[in-house]
């Protein structure tokens, strides 16, 4: 574990993105884009933040790599369609499902992207999150419907890996990427760092942090 | 034109209206609290997805379909935060039918946890905290 983070002491201060997202929501509200909605959205976000802190998680820049993005977006509607149907189809036959609860250690290291896994892990095909381990980004999962043999368990097992990759391609920073062990980049080939380009990012990570090759302050 | 979007609009609240009973029936058929969450998070959420998408394509007012998108996002948010919390308090209140489960690591991590904890001699606050040592 590199770069985990931890939970920022209790801090008024908003981040704009969430006042952004807030007045847009009151605008959505009104259903009519005026100023007149948008300056009464503004106020309440501000007052709504102020009055009603949440942790601050780091400050990071906003990665957005639109192509990534689209696809997670398909990919993710696609999936809500046949999560809806698989289970339609179990209710209506009366089948009884095989139901599992396996352990998922996702790679990147930051809150932010542990807890958006968790969110579409939700809603995709055979899967809910039943509980998470932040300082190890260890995700608890309850399979639906699991088939047959260990193999079966790997698939489910990828399916979360595979949602979390797709989420950090598409918002994740080169510098998460890396963290996680993906090339940066916002194809899915880009494939996994090598064990060498791995040591190399650890070795600039501490080197950045003032700490020598084994963790220790320098 | 019009009348097409009408007749669209009602077929998507049907289909909506649809996923929404299953999801009703399974509350009642399946047996496992595990398998009635996952289904009042999925077939639930394509419904009220699609019954909104239905209902913007009758209505046809800027206005409505603004809020309707409003509800599609929290129901989308709010989904997998309901589920995770029941499962969470479920599977700790030991509801769970182990007769179902084909495979529980969580059940073999927590109980690393413990013998962690009772070696540690902390066997005290075993039952009421949250320690779990890193899975290995």
């Amino acid at each position: 574990m590199m770069a985990r983070t931890t939970r920022t002491p209790w801090d008024r201060s908003a981040s704009p993105l969430s006042i952004l997202l807030l007045t847009a929501m009151w605008v959505l509200l009104w259903g009519d884009l005026s100023w007149g909605n948008v300056i009464a959205g503004l106020v309440l976000a501000l007052l709504i933040t102020w009055l009603l802190p949440v942790p601050r998680g780091p400050r990071r820049r906003l990665t957005i790599r639109p192509i990534a993005l689209v696809r997670l977006a398909v990919l993710f509607i696609y999936d809500i369609f046949v999560a809806a149907f698989q289970i339609v189809r179990v209710i209506l036959t009366r089948r009884t499902p095989r139901e599992a609860i396996i352990r998922v250690q996702t790679r990147a290291h930051s809150d932010g992207f542990l807890a958006a896994t968790a969110g579409f892990t939700a809603l995709v095909p055979g899967s809910i999150v039943i509980d998470a381990h932040r300082l190890t980004g260890t995700l608890y999962v309850h399979v639906f419907d699991v088939g047959e043999g260990q193999e079966a368990l790997d698939e489910a097992h990828q399916r979360v890996i595979v949602q979390e990759e797709r989420i950090l391609r598409a918002l994740g920073s080169a510098e998460e990427l890396k963290d996680a062990g993906y090339r940066p980049g916002g194809s899915m080939k880009a494939g996994r760092l090598t064990e060498a380009e791995m040591a190399a990012h650890r070795a600039s990570v501490l080197a950045k942090r003032g700490l020598s090759d084994d963790g220790r302050p320098a | 034109m019009i009348e097409w979007l009408q007749v669209i609009g009602v077929a998507f609240i049907a289909l909506g209206a649809f996923l929404i009973v299953v999801t009703a029936i399974g509350m009642r058929r399946l047996h496992s609290l595990f398998a009635r969450m996952h289904a009042s998070t999925k077939p639930q959420v394509l419904g009220v997805i699609v019954m909104c998408g239905g209902l913007a394509c009758v209505m046809q007012d800027s206005r409505v379909s603004y809020t309707l998108l409003l509800v599609v996002i929290m129901q989308l948010v709010v989904a997998p935060i309901s589920a995770h919390m029941l499962g969470r308090a479920v599977y700790r209140l030991k509801q769970l039918d182990p007769e179902v489960i084909v495979l529980d690591e969580y059940a073999e991590d927590l109980a690393r946890a413990v013998q962690h904890l009772n070696e540690a001699g902390e066997s005290e606050s075993v039952a009421s905290g949250d320690p779990m040592p890193p899975p290995t």
